[in-house]
């Protein structure tokens, strides 16, 4: 069970969330066999997550807090700072940007409190993104974000976070007419992968690239 | 089984206060762990199990904490059960903690000081290889290498021992 939970994240991460799904069910049916509530709660919290990444927000939500509500009640605070996160996404996808601020807000205290570094790099991003997207788009606010993902991406020497940070980033720049600027920004990053290029962040920002040289 | 004197000998004498605020004592350690005090893994299961706990709760300083005794005294015994042990906390609790490169260097210790013949259910149950190739996976994700899945023969679930325990 450990091994099909935790690598499900690994194909969250790689963007191959159909194969996250086909485990899910699996994992799930092993946590009825021995009863194990947490691999229930567990088997649940993906199943929000998945909903989240392919676009399902109005599914997502309530799955995803119902699962956090339960874990905080058992005490279990690990990857909060992501579903935190994700929940801040969703919001934002529905247009509910005071629950997106303030659940992001959330995952940045969490990460403070409970020292769960690994996904605070993809937390500071997010904040960027739902600064940018927000109907007064706060630029100068979501351009930090981003700075702040970047260093944490950097210290942390975690490329695949420096790459989806750079994205970000650059897509800002490209939109206030910096394209020089985006392209210095994302090449030499992109350029450090020698692997994963069918995965989903290394297809978009070979794309952006594209768009940014043209 | 006293239980101070025991932690002061083995240089853990640290915990000894924690120990009483839990009210741990002797009879408590076999019922939670099912094995004798005597027993000279006992205490790194213990210990892994107050890392295990404190990962699940988001605690990942007490994790780390915990986790580098447990490679100190593992260390310092220079035993196989307990350094494939304290390899494994100290990656887990570095990669939760945003150590990635320090915590994937531990998880491959774990990796390549493990015998099946010897450490296959060291831990409640689930093979610490298994729990140390999925870790790292995400590790190596992190760090840049997309392409280093968990290989699927390892995600089986049918050739794994169903675990009790989260994590680890």
């Amino acid at each position: 069970m450990i091994a099909l939970s935790i690598a499900d994240l690994t194909h969250m991460l790689c963007g191959n969330y159909a194969a996250g799904s086909d485990r899910i069910g699996e994992l799930v049916a092993l946590a009825d066999e021995i009863g194990g509530g947490f691999w229930k709660l567990t088997g649940a919290a993906i199943q929000g997550r998945h909903l989240a990444l392919i676009g399902n927000a109005a599914n997502s939500i309530p799955l995803m807090i119902s699962t956090r509500n339960a874990y905080e009640e058992s005490g279990a605070n690990f990857l909060a700072p992501l579903d935190l996160a994700i929940l801040g996404s969703t919001h934002a996808a529905l247009g509910k940007f005071d629950d997106a601020r303030r659940y992001v807000a959330d995952a940045m205290n969490s990460i403070e409190t409970n020292k769960e570094k690994w996904f605070e790099a993809e937390v500071n991003r997010v904040a960027g993104e739902i600064a940018v997207k927000s109907p007064a788009p706060h630029t100068a606010k979501a351009e930090a974000f981003f700075e702040r993902a970047l260093a944490v991406a950097r210290q942390q020497q975690a490329k695949s976070w420096e790459l989806r940070a750079a994205v970000s980033l650059a897509r800002l720049w490209r939109d206030q007419g910096k394209v020089q600027r985006a392209r210095e920004l994302l090449a030499p990053v992109y350029g450090w992968f020698t692997e994963g290029f069918d995965t989903r962040d290394l297809k978009e920002a070979k794309a952006l690239l594209e768009e940014l040289a043209a | 089984l006293d239980i101070d004197g025991w932690l002061r000998e083995i240089g853990l004498e640290q915990y000894a206060q924690t120990f009483r605020d839990n009210a741990i004592n002797a009879d408590v350690l076999r019922k939670a762990i099912g094995e004798p005090p005597e027993d000279p893994l006992l205490l790194f299961l213990l210990l892994t199990g107050y890392v295990v706990a404190n990962g699940v709760a988001g605690n990942v300083k007490a994790c780390r904490d915990v986790a580098t005794s447990i490679l100190s005294l593992a260390e310092k015994q220079q035993a196989s059960a307990p350094l494939v042990l304290g390899h494994i906390c100290v990656g887990y609790s570095f990669l939760l903690g945003g150590e990635i490169t320090e915590g994937e260097a531990h998880l491959d210790q774990t990796i390549a000081l493990y015998d099946p013949a010897e450490h296959r259910l060291l831990h409640f149950g689930i093979d610490p290889r298994v729990s140390a190739l999925v870790w790292r996976s995400n590790a190596l994700w992190m760090l840049g290498h997309p392409e280093a899945r968990v290989p699927m023969q390892i995600v089986q679930s049918k050739t794994l021992a169903p675990s009790v325990t989260p994590h680890l």
